[in-house]
Order: C-alpha cells, then sequence, then structure tokens
C-alpha cells in the first residue's frame, strides 16, 4: 500500500460512495425518499410533511441523544424515558401552582433532572450498582414522583403564550425546536469527538480498566455522563412542554425503546460506535419511512411504526456485524494462539506465519474492496 | 456409575503402579517439547515433577489429562490397565483427577455447592443436608473440618480453598489412583503452603498417588517421596528423595554445575546515584516489606518465580493493586491504588496483560497511543487533529509498528505491534520512572529486539526503569541490578558482573535458609514436617 499521496488510487478512494455496512442508513433514507416519492408524492413530497416530521421527532432525537452520552462510557441509562416526564410534570406543576418565572420554572425542573441522574451515578460509581439496574430503579421512582405530583391527571393550559411560541414558531423556515435539536447534537458531537474528554469517554467505555490504568478518570466520567444525560432529558420534557403544551401520564417511558434503538442504530453508523450524526439519521430515517407507509396506506396500519423500527434496526445491526463478526473471529482466534502452546513451547518469537496472518486477516486496505 | 464400578476393579490391583507412562513424545509444528518420556507413579506416593519453566511439566500434565494429544507411540497404563491418552473422558473415567493452580471454584457460592458444579451425577434431586454431610465427610478426610460446607469459597482463608478443590477433586469415585496438584501452592505463603501437606499425607494414606508439580524446592525436599526432574522436554532424573539434597536437585533442572563463585558474589545494594524512585515497605498480598532504590538511567531488574512476590510489584507501583507501604518519585509521595496519581508523578507503567489492562480494544493505534496525554493536542479550546496525526505518525515510525497505518484497529494487530503501541504510549510522554511487566511476552523476535533497544535508549535518556521479568536472559542483558524475589523478600540483590542468566535462575530456586546443608533434617524424617 503506497503512502504517496499524489498516488491516483488514494484520490480515488476519497471519492468513493461510503460503503454499505458503514452508511446503510444514508442508503435506506434515499431508498425512502425515492420510494414514496415516486408512490405518494403528492403527499410525501411537500414541505408540510418534512417540517411535520423534522418537529415532531426533535424529543426522541433528544431522548437519544441522553442514551448515547452514558453508552459512550460503557453505562446504560434506562431511567431516560421517565425522566423527560418528570421534567414535564415539574415544570407544569410550578406553572400551575406558583408565581415563578416559565424559564425559572424550566430551570429548576432541568435542575430536578440533574438532582436525580447525581443519585443514579452515586449508585453506579460509589456503590457499584449495574448502571443498567440502577437508572431501571430510577426509572420506577421516576414515574411514581410523577404520578405523585400531577395527583395522575392531565395538566394543561398553564403556559403563556409566550412561553408556547418557543417551541412553535419557525426560524428561516425551519421549526425552532429542530434548530435547538441541531444545536445540542453539535454541542454533544464537539465534546465527544473534538476534546480530549471525548476520546477519554470512547477509551471508558471500551476498556475502563486500561482506561483507568492509563490515567482516565473513568469513576468521574461515568458519573459525569449519567448527570448529563439527565440533564439532557430534562430538556427533553422542557421542550416537549413548548411544542405541546400538556402533560399527560402517557407521556415519557413509552419513548424509550424507540430512542434506544435508534442509538444502536446509529453506532453502526460511520464511525461504528455510538456517535451523535449516526443517531439523528437513524431516528430521521426511521421517521420518515414511517411517514411514508402512514401516507401510502391511509386506512389504518397502526402496526406499522414499530414494524419498521424493528425490521429496520435488526437489517442494520446484521450488515454492520456481519464484517465485525469475521473481525471478531479473527482476533479470538489470535488470542487464543498464545495459551494454547504449552509452557514449554516458550515461543521465540511467534509461530513462523503470525505476522503475515494478521496482515492478511485486517480487512483489505480501505478503498480496495469498499 | 460405570466409571465408580471401574476404578473399584482397579483398587484391587495392588500390585501395579498407580500410572505409568512411556514413550510420551509432543512436537508442536517445529518444537519439541516432550521427548520420549518414561514415568511411574507408585501407588500411593508423593511423586514431585520438577523443572524449570518450558521444561515440560505442563504439557506433561495436559497429556495425563486429555487436554493434548501426545505423538503416535505413546502407551499408558492406569493400575496396570491400559488407558487412552489424549482423551479428556477416558482421563476422568479412569480416575485421574486435577487440581490447578487457578483451582476452579467459583466464589461466590458455597462449598457445598461447588462439590455439585460439574459433578457428573445427572439431574436426580439435590438433597441439600444430605449434600452438606456428605461434604462435610469429605472435608474431614483431609483434614480440613473445620471448613464448613455452607460458607462461601470467597470467604474462606487460601489454603482452605486448596482443600477445598482437593476434597472436591476425590469426592465423585471411592478410589482415585491419581490426583494432580499442578503448582496448588505457587501463590500462597510458605507457612500456608504447609498446612496442605498434612492433607496430602492423609489423601496418600487412602492408596491415592500424588503428582505434586512444583518448582519450590523446599517444598518438594519436605513433602515428595520420589522426585523426576524434566530438562529441555527430557527426564534428566528420577530418583528418591533420600538420594536427593538441595544442590543436587538444582543441578538436575538447570543442567549444570553450580559455580560458587559466581552466586555467592554478593554487593550491597547501593544505585549508582541518587534515587529517583523510592519504595519502603511495599506490601501486597505475598509482597511482604520490600525497599527499592532506582536512580536515574538504571534499569533495575525483577526476578522471582511465580508466587514470589515478583508478579505483583508491578501492580503495586502502578497502583492498580491496592499496597502498603510507601512509594516516591523525585522526593513526591504516591497515594497508593490510585493509577491516575502515580501517572501525573511521573510513573507509568506497561502492564502484562496486554488485552485486559492496556489496550483500549475498539480504538486505533493512534487513539491508544495517545491516550496517555491528550492535553499536548488541546490548545484553545480545539483539539488539534493535524498535530495529533504528525505526532503518531513519527512514533509509529520510530517504533516501527506494522501495519504503518495509524487509522487501524489495535484488535487488527499482531500481538508483538500491539505491545510496540502500548510501550509507546508511556514512551512519548518521556517517564521519569518507568515500570515493565513481562514486556516482551508473546512477542515476535524481532518486535523483542526492537522493545529490548527501546529500555536501553530510555533507560540512556536518564528514566529509571524497573524491569519485572521472568525471563532471565531478558534480565541479564537489560539490568544494571536485579533483585531476587523469594516469598515476598528481596532474597538477593545481584549487581555488575554477577548477573547471569545461571545466577538469577539459581537464586529463585534457593530454599528460604539459602544453605543446603540445613535442608537434609527434613529429607530424612518428610513426615516430621508436616
Amino acid at each position: 500500500m503506497s503512502h504517496n499521496p499524489g498516488n491516483p488510487s488514494r484520490v480515488l478512494t476519497r471519492l468513493r460512495p461510503p460503503s454499505l455496512e458503514r452508511a446503510s442508513a444514508l442508503y435506506l433514507f434515499a431508498f425512502v425518499i425515492v420510494l414514496f416519492g415516486l408512490w405518494v408524492p403528492d403527499t410525501f413530497l411537500t414541505s408540510v410533511t418534512f417540517r411535520l416530521v423534522a418537529a415532531d421527532q426533535v424529543v426522541i432525537a433528544i431522548l437519544a441523544i441522553a442514551i448515547l452520552v452514558p453508552l459512550v462510557v460503557g453505562a446504560f441509562d434506562l431511567s431516560v424515558g421517565a425522566m423527560l416526564a418528570f421534567s414535564l410534570v415539574v415544570l407544569t406543576w410550578l406553572e400551575a401552582n406558583t408565581e415563578l418565572n416559565a424559564a425559572v420554572s424550566s430551570l429548576v425542573a432541568i435542575g430536578a433532572c440533574g438532582v436525580v441522574g447525581f443519585l443514579s451515578g452515586l449508585l453506579v460509581v460509589r456503590f457499584k450498582v449495574n448502571s443498567f439496574i440502577a437508572t431501571l430503579g430510577m426509572s420506577q421512582i421516576l414515574a411514581a414522583s410523577s404520578l405523585w405530583i400531577s395527583e395522575n391527571r392531565q395538566i394543561s393550559g398553564v403556559f403563556s403564550e409566550r412561553f408556547l411560541s418557543f417551541g412553535r414558531r419557525d426560524i428561516a423556515g425551519v421549526p425552532i425546536v429542530f434548530a435547538y435539536l441541531v444545536v445540542l447534537a453539535l454541542v454533544v458531537w464537539y465534546v465527544l469527538q473534538a476534546t480530549p474528554l471525548g476520546r477519554n469517554m470512547f477509551a471508558t467505555g471500551s476498556n475502563p480498566e486500561a482506561a483507568r490504568l492509563s490515567g482516565v478518570k473513568t469513576d468521574g466520567l461515568v458519573w459525569g455522563s449519567l448527570v448529563v444525560s439527565a440533564l439532557i432529558a430534562g430538556l427533553g420534557g422542557v421542550v416537549y412542554g413548548m411544542k405541546i403544551g400538556t402533560y399527560s401520564n402517557s407521556f415519557g417511558p413509552p419513548l424509550l425503546f424507540p430512542a434506544f434503538a435508534a442509538v444502536f442504530f446509529g453506532a453502526t453508523q460511520f464511525t461504528r460506535r455510538p456517535n451523535v450524526w449516526g443517531t439523528l439519521v437513524a431516528v430521521y430515517v426511521l421517521a420518515f419511512g414511517v411517514k411514508g407507509l402512514q401516507l401510502a396506506f391511509t386506512n389504518g396500519v397502526y402496526w406499522i411504526t414499530p414494524m419498521f423500527n424493528g425490521v429496520a434496526l435488526l437489517a442494520a445491526v446484521t450488515l454492520a456485524s456481519r464484517t465485525g463478526i469475521v473481525r471478531l473471529r479473527r482476533a479470538q482466534r489470535r488470542r487464543s494462539d498464545p495459551p494454547a502452546a504449552p509452557d514449554g513451547a516458550e515461543p521465540a518469537g511467534d509461530p513462523p506465519g503470525r505476522q503475515g496472518e494478521s496482515a492478511d486477516s485486517s480487512p483489505a486496505p480501505d478503498g480496495v474492496l469498499r | 456409575m460405570a466409571a465408580a464400578v471401574l476404578g473399584e476393579e482397579r483398587a484391587v490391583e495392588h500390585e501395579h503402579p498407580a500410572v505409568r507412562l512411556s514413550g510420551i513424545s509432543k512436537t508442536f509444528e517445529t518444537a519439541t517439547v516432550l521427548r520420549d518420556l518414561d514415568l511411574e507413579i507408585r501407588r500411593g506416593e508423593i511423586h514431585a515433577l520438577m523443572g524449570q519453566n518450558g521444561s515440560g511439566k505442563s504439557t506433561t500434565v495436559k497429556i495425563l489429562s486429555g487436554f493434548f494429544e501426545p505423538d503416535p507411540g505413546a502407551t499408558a497404563e492406569v493400575g496396570g490397565l491400559p488407558f487412552e491418552l489424549g482423551s479428556s473422558d477416558a482421563a476422568r473415567a479412569a480416575g485421574l483427577r486435577f487440581v490447578h493452580q487457578n483451582l476452579g471454584l467459583v466464589d461466590d457460592m458455597s462449598v457445598a455447592d461447588n462439590f455439585m458444579v460439574g459433578a457428573t451425577r445427572g439431574v436426580g434431586r439435590l438433597r441439600p443436608r444430605r449434600e452438606r454431610a456428605r461434604v462435610a465427610a469429605a472435608l474431614a478426610a483431609i483434614g480440613f473440618e473445620r471448613v464448613s460446607p455452607s460458607a462461601k469459597v470467597m470467604d474462606l482463608t487460601a489454603p482452605e480453598r486448596t482443600a477445598v478443590a482437593i476434597a472436591r477433586a476425590l469426592d465423585d469415585m471411592s478410589h482415585v489412583p491419581l490426583l494432580v496438584l499442578d503448582e496448588p501452592t505457587s501463590s500462597l505463603p510458605r507457612e500456608d503452603a504447609r498446612t496442605l501437606f498434612d492433607a496430602m499425607r492423609r489423601v496418600t494414606e487412602r492408596g491415592t498417588a500424588i503428582l505434586y508439580i512444583s518448582h519450590h524446592l523446599d517444598e518438594v525436599l519436605q513433602i515428595a517421596d520420589r522426585v523426576s526432574v524434566l530438562r529441555d522436554g527430557a527426564l534428566v532424573g528420577q530418583e528418591p528423595i533420600e538420594a536427593l539434597d538441595h544442590d543436587h536437585l538444582v543441578e538436575l533442572m538447570l543442567g549444570r554445575r553450580l559455580n560458587r563463585a559466581l552466586v555467592e558474589h554478593d554487593v550491597p545494594a547501593e544505585p549508582h546515584g541518587e534515587a529517583i524512585l523510592t519504595v519502603s515497605n511495599l506490601t501486597g498480598v505475598v509482597v511482604d516489606g520490600v525497599d527499592l532504590h532506582v536512580s536515574a538511567g538504571e534499569v533495575l531488574g525483577v526476578a522471582g518465580l511465580v508466587g514470589s512476590g515478583s508478579d505483583e510489584i508491578a501492580g503495586l507501583l502502578s497502583g492498580r493493586a491496592d499496597r502498603g507501604g510507601a512509594v516516591s518519585v523525585r522526593g513526591r509521595t504516591i497515594a497508593p491504588a490510585d493509577p491516575g496519581a502515580a501517572i501525573r508523578s511521573g510513573l507509568c507503567t506497561v502492564p502484562v496483560d496486554r488485552s485486559g489492562h492496556a489496550v483500549i480494544t475498539d480504538g486505533t493505534v493512534r487513539e491508544n497511543l495517545t491516550l496517555s496525554r491528550l492535553r499536548d493536542f488541546w490548545k484553545k479550546g480545539r483539539f488539534d487533529v493535524r498535530a495529533e496525526r504528525r505526532h503518531v505518525g513519527t512514533w509509529v515510525e520510530r517504533l516501527e509498528v506494522r501495519p504503518t497505518d495509524p487509522e487501524r484497529r489495535m484488535t487488527e494487530l499482531s500481538g508483538g505491534n500491539q505491545q510496540k503501541v502500548v510501550v509507546g504510549r508511556w514512551l512519548r510522554v518521556e517517564p521519569t520512572v518507568l515500570v515493565l511487566e513481562e514486556p516482551t511476552q508473546g512477542v515476535d523476535i524481532g518486535s523483542k529486539a526492537d522493545l529490548h533497544g527501546w529500555i536501553e535508549r530510555v533507560a540512556a535518556a536518564g528514566t529509571a526503569v524497573v524491569l519485572c521479568s521472568t525471563d532471565t536472559t531478558e534480565l541479564a542483558r537489560l539490568s544494571s541490578r536485579v533483585v531476587v524475589m523469594r516469598q515476598g523478600k528481596v532474597a538477593r540483590t545481584l549487581v555488575g558482573d554477577a548477573i547471569t542468566s545461571e545466577a538469577i535462575e539459581h537464586d529463585q530456586l534457593m530454599t528460604t535458609s539459602g544453605h543446603p546443608a540445613a535442608v537434609r533434617p527434613d529429607i530424612d524424617q518428610p513426615e516430621e514436617a508436616s
């Protein structure tokens, strides 16, 4: 493989379209647009549809980013769905029962979520509770708190028009809530991708012990990521409040699984790690697919949403892990080599061919096969 | 069930040896690790199998257990009946039982439940009370009635755990012809190891033979009835213990006469210059009050057999494991069990467990290399990826990592190249103290030479290097001073011309007293010692 920058094959490599395994969501996106563009052009290819989908998915996308942050360091946060509802119920209660300014109420609601995230982190880091279990338990406590505060009633009509306008107007022709999402995504992307903090977070998620022994403060990262996750979910609740204006007890937890699915779908895209843009693309490709199907079959295909989500997730993960599985087997075989040698072997270096094998086993240089 | 009946049949074959092996060889591709071994283990004896690392002990055990198939031409008998080697089912059915160093116990289950793990009794109803009584009896039979069957394994002391493993191995058959103990005491402090000797004697009283794998001479001289010594895959001696003494045994294992003048050459442990790394009264699980001083530009070798504590030193210094005692770098004390604090003080460690403790598995070569200090590339709120790539490019070139593409995943690299990246991670931050734990284990010969070159260069540049290794040639080649550990303490320090691979091996093997003659009374009355 030549590293001469002027080598024409290197230039061609850069021009190649992304591989199916690495960017299946983009291909699916294109397929969805073309398919429904031909099928139901009058209703699908309209700015109304695009604006509607863009705005409707914002809360799920925010929730997915809330899941993404702790997932990068290897922690699950199952409490974000209930956190969303908790944030909204605190906000509506404050608006209904106090004279507080809506902005202050929003900050209080988000802050309350941050405190809950801090407690989850305490359980996970200090008391060594598995994050899956700690946040699962926390989500139940949050659900109970929401029911208690709301007295299990729908709360509506508590917001001022001014507050609601922050969730309903457009800026430059784009729904404002979508702009919020883009800003949040940019911030999270920047931290994860372009700071030492983000690099340390990925290292922690990949091999916590190796990261710790390299001087990374893994405990702090896990704890912090759970707090940030809670804050983002709290923000999601506030955004939902601005947009919809109503709390009902069916809001929140049902969004958890679609959001998780989008994160896992997104993790198969581009970098093969949980990543912000993959997550957002996943959210929107699924949403547009579902929207297209709803427009194409106008008479009540109520089961189409979960079916489409499920099939797309499984297809993407299967495509992505096909190469992953091959690589894993090779890695296992290589790892099992030294222990298989008897203590007597004291190998004078690796068995012959090992060096060659490692060169063979790595996938063909990018651009040749892909 | 059939196996148990078979075992009883065998029990009556008193005149036959417990196990007889003849013509056992084992070749891996090009390397012959065992050559035409004949071994006879008598009924009810404790038969020690000795040899240095790589002499073929483990291969012999693995052939007995059926893990390896021997080369064609090997024959074996158990209790006088022919026995098929290379099948773990046959080994089990014939009543060969194995207790390995790691014991194979499930820590958070009770002793009685551990007896049920892997038991071949099918799906019959469990009777907990009856099981507990049976387990208690099995433990009492080897003198460990103090262990309660309902206690959790994790709450037991180390020798008690070993006893549980032994009792369990003997449990499912009325007569076990051979129990193989594969270095069961190597990670125990010596006094604890002795508490097991009584248990071993009780086992042999029932007619079971014990094949005892160990490289601790004093233990073997105390407990064994006969000794077989392997060297380079061949049997070089099979003697009753009465015919052996310490020096004779060492000579058999090393294959040469001891040069007393060489090994007695002991120089006080004065470092060359002012100590940069100061360790005082370092204490861990086995390590017991170790003092070390390493000055700039010095390579301090740490030698010792498995279980001597030498394998613990790097973990204690790096903060991977909790420790007692004080460690300071340039007079700055480092808090225990805090890897970050050690690194901030300039003490960086390359751990032995590459995949578990060093490599960021999902990361690229670039990400693995720069993890040690990312702030180098963080300028005014911006992470300068270009500067990082340039930096990594030069290091990949200097370390001769292959393939040269820094965007490759670490797991796509060979072991030797991964190790170069892991070492490079610390070289690039110019550590004050570099601790290396088996830096060339499982590394190809070319990378090994490269890594040795780096260790010499980094020391020449003024880093204090601590090299923990079981490769005595490596120690002899690179160290300016070697401390040899036994039983958790520094037993001897070798300096200058006295550092040879032979001298290190000899000192690793020495008995506690260091005076071979003092061991003789024990040899004459092995019973008394237990």
